[in-house]
């Protein structure tokens, strides 16, 4: 069971300091899905193997699975609930990517999406519940991405 | 097909390569483009009418809540 993490203003401001230059970075790309590492300080395309398998370089959780969780539904701006969701997996020491989708079917969606690495198969179907999603995505170093 | 049943379609997976499922129904569709596993100009048309059919439905119902 993972030690809930110490943490002070200082973390808070740097996570949302994080969160911010995320979600800029983002808007900065225009329409299309995008996804968003810190330790990368860059849009990664996960459909490249080449760019997922640079992700796991930078992972601080090694080798582990990352389960992409979308913790909005249909929402049409980046929101303080993914805010602050955002800074509670950092705070918890996770490694957490955002990412956002537009221009689908002619509407304009910014629904963050998260990534989170290193919390486990059974965090990651608590978090599916939690958000009220029907899939998440597990990406495994090794394997091709697919649906859980 | 109606906006009752776009949500339960489900499609064979000849249009995202790089994923490992073999099968995947619009939900799951939705979630890879939200998490950029799947770009929506690649989806077949068939696929890209189910995908705004369930958003369609969704936000109707996001409305009548």
């Amino acid at each position: 069971m993972r030690e809930p993490a110490r943490h002070s203003m200082d973390d808070d401001q740097k996570y949302e300091a994080e969160y911010v230059a995320g979600v800029d970075e983002i808007r900065r790309r225009g329409t299309g899905a995008v996804t968003y590492h810190p330790g990368m300080r860059s849009c990664i395309d996960l459909t490249k193997k080449n760019e997922r398998d640079a992700l796991f370089d930078r992972l601080t959780c090694g080798e582990q699975p990352v389960y992409l969780i979308s913790v909005t539904n249909n929402e049409e701006d980046f929101g303080d609930d993914t805010r602050d969701a955002y800074v509670r997996l950092r705070k918890n020491k996770l490694d957490v990517m955002l990412g956002q989708w537009t221009d689908i079917c002619g509407t304009l969606y910014r629904d963050v999406t998260m990534a989170v690495s290193g919390i486990g198969r059974e965090q990651a179907l608590k978090y599916k519940h939690e958000y009220g999603q029907a899939y998440i995505v597990v990406l495994e170093r090794n394997d091709p991405p697919r649906f859980l | 097909m109606t906006l009752q049943d776009s949500s339960s379609k489900t499609f064979k997976n000849t249009f995202a390569p790089h994923m490992r499922n073999k099968d995947l129904n619009v939900q799951a569709v939705i979630m890879g483009l939200r998490v950029s596993l799947l770009r929506h100009e690649d989806l077949p048309q068939e696929v890209q009418e189910a995908v705004a059919a369930e958003l369609k439905r969704q936000r109707a119902q996001q409305d009548h809540a």
